[in-house]
């Protein structure tokens, strides 16, 4: 009797040491899993723009209309941007050009679109693109990853884990925004007659607390052939 | 033992991360070429002599991003450049390809045909399934022998694929988007069939005169009314 009993005894100290075993792989296999679908890198949405004659800062001259709308809704920034871009001090503004012209054809240059601060006189740059999301933070993550690993190993491991999976994600998180800025960007185009383009222009403000009423935007358009040259000046 | 164990493990750890940091991740480009492709094809091409200016800069297009130690690269340059001057080939009567801008290589040349790379970019995935976009942004520009703008115009390209990348053929999915947008914003402009219409009427009024059926001041009037038309 007193031997069965030490047998159950034993078995069942085995049994618990498995099951302690299993219950830490479980944990650890649910916590990496969880690391891994949490680092997904984001994905953004296609622009919806509207119709010309939905917008309200609009203006024609010589058949054609060109209207602008800067997007100052964070929720709206974060996104179609993946991130508030108004934070990092820049000023996305849409802008659409519509030619209604029988015959004329005109050139919208990208270039010769400029943002000014109408107190200061102030022409705002365009931003780079480490302007809107860097890699560093990402960069530093991963590199922190390499001593934790080596000096707390294996505990470590674990940490070291989720710093090169969150270090990836923010890098590949930077190149989304990256991609975004210039997938929904505004070039240079010629507008053809009962053509229309489209797209957002970036301008680097020197903080995130600019009055837009304070701000003014030239789009200049001109006339191929004749190089007739119109400006469109708008507050936003 | 265990202590050999774990220097070991350390070790490996170690060299692991020294072996990984510093690699290059070529984005493999194939050999695209929009010859003998339907999609490419016209009924009649825009009567034009023309020069496809290709800088340097644009031979040796690319994208390029660090991170981490590590290098991404997409060198499609060499592929951009091939395909404008087939591009070019398929759409106007007659091409060359110069580097140097003017135009003044060989022959008469009607326009100067200049393709410039405004932006390359390409978001990365960061684990299996995400979706890796790389886009082309290339600006077309069309002006005479004398550098008058006839048309411009900025196309698009994208080429989609998931981790893990596949990226011959996202990158060819890439190049024919591009050259897709391009074909079409070249062959649908009416200011290029337009300046390549009045040229040609320029050239026959010239005709005209040299075989003396016009004196020197109907010519002049004629010529002007039809450059006024451009």
């Amino acid at each position: 009797m007193q031997h069965k009993i030490r047998l159950l005894r034993l078995s069942s100290a085995k049994a618990f040491h498995n099951f302690q075993v299993c219950c830490s792989g479980i944990i650890i296999i649910s916590f990496l899993s969880l690391q891994v679908t949490g680092c997904s890198a984001m994905q953004l949405s296609p622009y919806q723009n509207k119709p010309l004659s939905s917008f309200t800062n609009t203006m024609p001259k010589d058949n054609l209309n060109i209207a602008v709308q800067p997007m100052t809704d964070k929720a709206e920034q974060e996104k179609y941007f993946g991130r508030i871009l108004t934070d990092e001090a820049i000023l996305p503004v849409f802008i659409i050009a519509e030619n209604s012209h029988s015959s004329k054809s005109f050139v919208l240059n990208n270039d010769l679109i400029t943002l000014q601060n109408k107190v200061t006189k102030t022409t705002y740059p365009r931003p780079v693109k480490t302007d809107a999301a860097s890699t560093d933070g990402g960069e530093a993550m991963v590199w922190a990853g390499v001593p934790f690993a080596i000096i707390l190993f294996p505990i470590g491991l674990i940490v070291a884990y989720t710093l090169v999976f969150n270090g990836g994600k923010a890098i590949a998180d930077a190149t989304v925004i990256h991609h975004g800025l210039v997938d929904k960007g505004l070039y240079t185009h010629t507008i053809s007659p009962g053509k229309s383009v489209e797209g957002f222009v970036y301008f680097k403000l020197p903080d995130s607390k600019v009055n837009l009423k304070d701000l003014s935007l030239i789009v200049q358009a001109s006339e191929l052939g004749t190089k007739t040259v119109q400006n469109f000046g708008f507050t936003l | 033992m265990y202590k050999l164990n774990r220097i070991l493990i350390i070790i490996s750890i170690t060299i692991a991360f020294l072996i990984t940091a510093g690699c290059t991740h070529y984005s493999k480009v194939p050999d695209y070429s929009l010859r003998n492709q339907p999609i490419f094809a016209i009924d009649n091409k825009i009567n034009l002599s023309v020069a496809l200016v290709q800088n340097e800069e644009f031979q040796k297009a690319k994208w390029e991003i660090h991170a981490a130690g590590d290098t991404w690269l997409l060198e499609i340059g060499q592929q951009l450049a091939k395909n404008s001057n087939e591009l070019a080939s398929i759409l106007f009567k007659n091409v060359i390809t110069t580097d140097a801008g003017t135009g003044k290589t060989n022959g008469r040349i009607d326009a100067l045909l200049t393709p410039r790379v405004v932006a390359i970019e390409k978001s990365l995935g960061a684990i299996r399934g995400d979706y890796i976009i790389t886009t082309i942004v290339l600006e077309w520009k069309l002006e005479d022998n004398k550098n008058n703008l006839i048309w411009i115009d900025t196309v698009k390209g994208k080429g989609r694929t998931t981790v893990p990348s596949d990226d011959e053929t996202a990158n060819t999915m890439l190049l024919d988007d591009l050259f897709r947008n391009s074909f079409q914003a070249m062959k649908s402009s009416p200011e290029i069939r337009k300046f390549a219409d009045t040229l040609q009427k320029l050239r026959e009024l010239k005709k005209l005169k040299d075989e003396g059926l016009l004196n020197d001041t109907e010519y002049e009037q004629k010529r002007k009314a039809i450059a006024d038309g451009i």
